[in-house]
């Protein structure tokens, strides 16, 4: 059997024009509503190992341990990286599975420790019964319910944590960045197209983003127990 | 205009932003590096090999038996003498799917990756040995040592940082601040710890959009 081109490249260098044409996106269990196939996990397994997983997951791991500082915790993050790869499927056209895992280590990690056990406990009775009901066409009910629960509260998280966000704004008197939520609730991503509806120049969106990212990143710390001192 | 996301939507992709700097930075480093960052933090970096092995081996339900010699088969030449090699000199680049089973199980606090061992199961159990429960169990971990704090190399790391910004290398000063930080992690903690790291992110150039 010929090996794939991208085999043969370094762990580092796969990119889209080095993907073969069989790498279309992995679909996962959360698309799909019930376990992969033996055809699709094979196809899955085929897939990340042309990607070099067992490499690409150690740079993963050693991201999971700069933000954990633990090895344990880290270890941990990344079992649940893997399972969340599973569940949420990638698209090697989309982003390279390096960055990938690493989004998955961010995400992962910022969660509030209490939404990790919940979800956690979801994942394992979800994987659990994934066994056996290999190939389903559906996912059974209580488990169907059990995702629905999880999901409404990863929304009610996601709307507390957005309205925080909204706060902290209006507390800066930050109206470009309030601006921008708006904007993006409304399903806009251009920030050009931000500031002609706003009337503002483009580059105070720019410059808006910065700020924009240090109040989420206080938010996410503030979760995890820890305060960051502001400048006077 | 695009379809408006979900509010969980917009979060996700607001905490994506705020890690972006860092996604970027951890996804940029070489696996030569990765390995050396994790052996000099107590990892294993062969077990750990042997864990992306092992689910990928779970995942393809391929029983343990022929995995080896199928995976050398479908490497490259290259590749294959690697895999030779490492066999001759004892490196532990493919365990048995229970040797992945055992240390992830005694890892994951609740039993995650042994959840995932079962459910990525589509062969038999009495295939492999020894016998894995069917029903997720919960080990008690061990934590494992945790190498002392070397304050002195922290401080040495944090001046530098410091001085870093004084140059406008906010990006620099987050790595060495981040070296610190895995040296010394209540020094992270301290005013000056994170009042550094605070200078540092607001130094940061906007994102490119």
């Amino acid at each position: 059997m010929s090996a794939p081109q991208s085999y043969l490249l370094p762990s580092r260098m796969a990119d889209p024009v080095s993907t073969p044409p069989d790498d279309g996106p992995l679909v996962g269990t959360d698309t799909l509503g019930r376990p992969l196939t033996t055809a699709e996990k094979m196809r899955f397994e085929r897939v990340l190992r042309r990607h070099d997983f067992v490499a690409v997951r150690l740079i993963a791991l050693r991201f999971a341990h700069t933000k954990t500082r633990n090895r344990a915790q880290a270890e941990d993050v990344m079992n649940r990286v893997v399972l969340r790869l599973v569940r949420q499927g990638w698209d090697p056209g989309e982003v390279p599975l390096v960055k990938r895992l690493c989004r998955l280590v961010w995400s992962e990690w910022t969660h509030e420790v209490e939404e990790q056990k919940a979800q956690r406990h979801a994942e394992e009775m979800f994987l659990a019964r994934m066994a056996g009901h290999e190939p389903a066409e559906t996912m059974p009910a209580d488990e169907a319910k059990e995702r629905e629960e999880r999901r409404e509260k990863e929304h009610a998280h996601a709307e507390a944590q957005t309205e925080r966000l909204r706060q902290a704004f209006r507390a800066s008197d930050d109206e470009v960045n309030l601006e921008y939520l708006h904007y993006r609730q409304e399903g806009i991503e251009s920030l050009e197209e931000m500031a002609r509806r706003s009337q503002r120049g483009v580059e105070e969106f720019y410059r808006a983003t910065d700020r924009r990212k240090r109040a989420v990143k206080r938010l996410l710390v503030e979760a995890k127990g820890v305060t960051l001192k502001e400048k006077p | 205009m695009n379809t408006p996301p979900t509010t969980q939507e917009l979060w996700e992709e607001l905490v994506l932003e705020a890690g972006e700097d860092e996604i970027e930075a951890a996804a940029a480093v070489t696996v030569a590096d990765a390995e050396a960052y994790l052996t000099a933090h107590g990892f294993d970096v062969a077990a750990e090999r042997a864990k992306g092995e092992a689910f990928l081996d779970d995942l393809a339900g391929r029983p343990v038996a022929v995995q080896a010699s199928e995976r050398v088969s479908e490497l490259p030449p290259e590749r294959r003498a690697d895999s030779r090699a490492d066999r001759r000199t004892g490196r532990r680049r493919s365990l048995p799917s229970p040797v992945w089973i055992a240390a992830a199980a005694t890892v994951a606090a609740g039993g995650a990756a042994a959840a995932a061992y079962v459910a990525l199961h589509d062969e038999p159990v009495h295939d492999r040995a020894p016998p894995v429960p069917s029903v997720p169990v919960s080990v008690p971990s061990v934590p494992p040592p945790v190498p002392p704090p070397d304050i002195a190399l922290a401080a040495t790391l944090r001046q530098r940082a410091a001085a870093a910004l004084d140059q406008h290398k906010p990006q620099e000063a987050l790595q060495l601040l981040d070296e610190a930080r895995d040296k010394d992690p209540e020094g992270d903690l301290t005013t000056e710890g994170m009042k550094l790291r605070e200078r540092a992110l607001n130094a940061m150039p906007p994102m490119k959009r």
